[in-house]
């Protein structure tokens, strides 16, 4: 083998990286005085380094005609935060309720007795006192010698006349559908929740654990909006960088949702068009918003 | 699929691994450019050239990976990207003649390469590329390119090597003279 041909070979195997350290340095050295060899070595490297770019630029081009949706679904963990406030906060929105309609039966049952009260107050007739039930079995239980002062004035045609609620005292309350059977309620497992369950709980509870899919979608034109149809919501804009949450109050009028954002509350609605997030305004309402996600 | 998934697919030089990355991370990692004075499309472009920087350290398989994929090729975008932002302000400097002169000179050479190179036909670029960048060994080269044994993809291999260069060699004189 010539002296150029074992050098070339050397120069050969230090492109394809297989030279050990001494056949390495060999070539170093010899490439400091050779300039022929110099200029092969330039020459080959030239070569390699377009091969090594022209597939490069086949694998870049290769990236470049993968189709980037212009949308991006939000992260798993966005997805797990935001589903778990929906139903965080759908159940404690629920004990919240039940407590209400607990306490506005309790307030119903109390204005009644007032009302009774003030009818007879004149008298001061001794009227009998419901006994306060603690537990729901009680409520079933309630002893039979007790009489309702109401049902008993009816009985007696004496309502009309005696009871007679001027417009002053008349209480407009809206009564939210009251759970009808009170001994299934207080042993529903609101964590396993079923659909049979909640319908026994009345119309104002129809699903305590959200079945609301939730995607944050980037768009040109659309930067602070969203649409909610058929079970899924999708905000259109960068909601990627600030957590959000999504509020599923079950109200005595259905479910309302609420989006949580920075330091707003916003409206969402049931609707197919994209709409633009509309901050809530109501300051009693933010107000109940802020309890409730407190609450949580 | 799993990071560990995703290597495996890379060793075997599964090009859909290098998709999946691409389609998974992109936000991520256009976003980090963006957010430091980036366009869109140098976004885009920092980050193709880290996913095959990774590809490349992955297929030559001593990459040990002591983070996760996404955090490992988020280094190599900031690395890029801060390249990228140091070369800028070099060219808005005095210097921006002289780097334009000498690559000129250097365009010229492999504008000449990259036409030797097309010119040798797919099946030697593939050998080529699969050999120099990817790292495939000569069994691997057999079996992806459907010959018979390693014995034949590596005769192929140094007759398509031997061609470029003569090619090259040819098209270098022939501007030269040119010139």
């Amino acid at each position: 083998m010539t002296d150029y041909q074992e050098y070339r070979k050397l120069l050969d195997g230090f492109f394809e990286g297989s030279l050990s350290a001494s056949e390495e340095s060999k070539l170093m050295n010899r490439l400091v005085t050779d300039a022929d060899l110099k200029s092969e070595f330039e020459f080959q490297k030239d070569i390699i380094n377009t091969i090594k770019d022209t597939r490069k630029l086949e694998l870049k081009n290769r990236l470049e005609n993968i189709n980037i949706k212009w949308y991006h679904t939000v992260s798993n963990g966005w997805k797990v935060a935001a589903t778990a406030t929906v139903i965080t906060v759908s159940t404690l929105t629920a004990y919240y309720f039940i407590d209400q309609q607990e306490d506005f039966r309790n307030r119903i049952d109390l204005m009644q007795n007032e009302i009774v009260m003030d009818a007879f107050d004149a008298e001061k007739a001794d009227i009998p006192q419901k006994p306060v039930a603690e537990s729901p079995e009680e409520i079933n239980n309630t002893p039979s010698t007790y009489r309702d002062p109401i049902v008993e004035a009816k009985k007696e045609n004496k309502v009309d006349e005696e009871v007679e609620v001027t417009s002053d005292r008349t209480v407009d309350v809206i009564v939210p559908d009251v759970i009808e059977h009170f001994e299934d309620v207080d042993n529903i497992d609101l964590d396993n929740v079923t659909s049979g369950d909640i319908n026994t709980m009345g119309p104002s509870r129809e699903d305590l654990h959200s079945s609301v899919e939730i995607r944050s979608v980037i768009h040109k034109k659309y930067t602070f909006h969203y649409n909610f149809s058929a079970g899924t919501l999708t905000l259109y804009g960068n909601f990627e960088d600030v957590p959000y949450e999504i509020l599923e109050i079950n109200s005595a009028s259905g479910k309302r949702f609420y989006l949580k954002y920075k330091d707003h509350f916003y409206n969402i609605i049931n609707t197919a068009e994209i709409t633009p997030l509309e901050p809530v305004t109501n300051e009693s309402l933010i107000n109940e918003l802020k309890i409730v996600k407190e609450n949580k | 699929m799993k990071d560990s998934e995703v290597l495996a697919k890379i060793t075997k030089g599964d090009e859909s691994a290098l998709d999946f990355l691409y389609k998974k991370y992109y936000r991520m990692m256009t976003k980090l450019v963006i957010t430091n004075s980036g366009t869109e499309d140098e976004a885009r472009d920092v980050y193709q050239d880290a996913l095959i920087v990774f590809w490349e350290k992955a297929r030559k398989g001593n990459l040990v990976l002591t983070s996760k994929i996404s955090t490992f090729i988020y280094s190599i975008c900031l690395n890029l990207w801060r390249k990228e932002l140091e070369r800028k302000s070099r060219l808005s400097s005095e210097e921006k003649d002289d780097i334009e002169f000498i690559d000129i000179e250097k365009k010229e050479r492999i504008q000449i390469i990259r036409t030797c190179i097309n010119e040798l036909g797919e099946t030697c670029k593939r050998i080529l590329m699969y050999y120099y960048f990817d790292g495939l060994s000569m069994s691997d080269i057999a079996e992806k390119l459907g010959y018979a044994n390693t014995d034949t993809a590596k005769t192929k291999k140094y007759k398509c090597k031997k061609r470029l260069d003569e090619l090259v060699k040819a098209k270098y004189t022939e501007s030269d003279f040119m010139d």
